[in-house]
């Protein structure tokens, strides 16, 4: 009697318990909720470009040569398009252009700089005369840039790169820019003094700029540009005929690097 | 009479008597109180208003952001009226440095108290996304005394990190009476210098869902 009384007991807790638990659930569970979403996607751009020479090519207004090699950059950031210029039968007051086209074929705006490279050349002169003391006669501007519209070159309103305005030359170059045809006179810098001065145009290893047609020095996607690297000898040269039927393969390299602009 | 025709006639007498015994209870006077009721369930229900989209770009403008709203079936309750209650948002080519943020109400539209239980972020990439979770700045702001303030972040490692208590709350912020509604900012982009983005990211897309979870305010 006494067993079956405890185990009805023991019944009607365990009954009540599990009413109770119930109970508890449903309390918690009563709480009603309600979600708010954001539902977001993000599409990466990229940044592709490449430098082309023009139809131009070498523009010599003398039988002086030159060659150039151009390696295509590739893809992303720091990308580096290669210029390597061989000078061949150079003599004083020669001097040639250039003109490369750049595209931006990527979807975002691209920064282009640059820096020249010396250390490449490769000079050769007759009898005992210095081959690289050619490279003191050696003048270049890597570039300035005119809008391109249309496969038409707007010279008007092409604009030098700052960073010209502060190249110096101390030999004194005499060398007259006969540019009616490009424009405003530019100053120009002999290879030695970018050999001799990194503060010149390779600032600690940081490319200088030179995109400036736009305001705020860069391509946009789509959009071309074209650089037109100006070389030429010095007049100067006329007293070092020692250097005649010196050359250089190559004289120097320009790197053209293109960055994502920040926007 | 024997035995058993006492029985049949006692038997038999059983219904005469549950008649009279009825009869007797009828016939008490009575009268009734009685007390009609009615319970009205309230409505709980939170909705989002798109407020204002930007970005940082300036003249380079190449980055672009668009939102809208939908209704996102969160399936607790088809009858919760979750009419608004999702913002889509999109960044097209995006780039290093870029960020764009979207600003958006998020309102009471019941007739109950909410309270804002729980955030999180679920991304999908088509690259390793917990390699790269470094390079993207996804960071949700509140409205708070005309400044915006940072309650909840993407850290390094890609998780959702919440910098502001919004459980204990002790600014009072994320509890929403009937009517009320909380301005919220969700600001996303890549990282610039000196934590540039590698190159393999270009091209690539991302999406993310990022939920805010309500919750009935406890009495």
């Amino acid at each position: 009697m006494n067993n079956s009384f405890s185990l009805r007991k023991i019944s009607i807790i365990g009954l009540l318990l599990v009413a109770l638990a119930g109970l508890t659930g449903g309390l918690a569970a009563s709480h009603w909720t309600d979600e708010a979403r954001v539902t977001g996607s993000m599409a990466m751009g990229s940044l592709e470009w490449d430098i082309t020479p023009t139809a131009l090519s070498w523009n010599t207004n003398t039988v002086m040569e030159f060659d150039v090699d151009i390696d295509s950059p590739g893809d992303g950031p720091g990308a580096t398009g290669l210029v390597a210029v061989d000078l061949e039968n150079a003599y004083p007051q020669g001097y040639g252009t250039l003109m490369l086209i750049v595209r931006n074929e990527g979807t975002i705006p691209v920064h282009v700089t640059f820096w020249v490279d010396t250390s490449v050349a490769d000079c050769t002169a007759p009898g005992n005369a210095s081959a690289t003391e050619l490279m003191d006669y050696i003048l270049l501007n890597p570039g300035f840039d005119a809008p391109y519209y249309n496969g038409i070159y707007n010279y008007n309103n092409y604009s030098i790169a700052d960073v010209s305005a502060g190249w110096t030359d101390p030999y004194t170059h005499n060398l007259t820019w006969w540019g009616s045809n490009h424009g405003t006179p530019s100053t120009q810098v002999s290879l030695e003094d970018i050999a001799a001065s990194g503060q010149i145009l390779r600032l600690n290893n940081t490319p200088t700029t030179i995109m400036e047609h736009d305001a705020d020095s860069i391509i946009m996607p789509g959009e071309k540009s074209v650089i037109i690297i100006w070389i030429g000898l010095s007049s100067q040269l006329q007293q070092h005929e020692e250097l005649m039927g010196a050359s250089c393969t190559p004289a120097f390299q320009i790197h053209y690097i293109a960055t994502q602009a920040l926007p | 009479m024997d035995r058993s025709r006492k029985v049949a006639a006692l038997i038999a007498m059983i219904p005469l008597l549950l008649l009279v015994a009825g009869g007797l209870a009828v016939s008490h006077w009575d009268d009734e109180v009685q007390v009609t009721g009615s319970v009205a369930m309230g409505t709980f229900n939170v909705q989002m208003s798109l407020e204002d989209t930007s970005d940082n770009e300036g003249s380079l403008d190449v980055g672009h952001v668009n939102a809208h709203l939908y209704t996102y079936n969160d399936g607790d309750d088809p009858l919760d009226g979750g009419y608004n209650d999702g913002l889509y948002i999109n960044l097209s080519n995006v780039y290093p440095g870029y960020e764009a943020c979207i600003e958006f109400n998020v309102e009471n539209t019941g007739t109950i108290p909410a309270a804002l239980s729980n955030t999180s972020v679920a991304f999908n990439s088509t690259f390793d996304w917990s390699s790269y979770a470094k390079y993207f700045n996804i960071t949700l702001y509140y409205h708070y005394n005309g400044t915006w303030m940072q309650i909840a972040h993407v850290d390094s490692i890609g998780n959702w990190q919440a910098d502001y208590d919004f459980i204990a709350d002790p600014l009072g912020l994320t509890t929403l009476t009937p009517g009320e509604a909380e301005y919220f900012k969700l600001c996303a982009g890549l990282t610039a210098e000196p934590v540039n983005p590698p190159e393999s990211l270009m091209g690539q897309s991302l999406s993310f869902a990022y939920t805010l979870a309500w919750i009935q305010a406890v009495p």
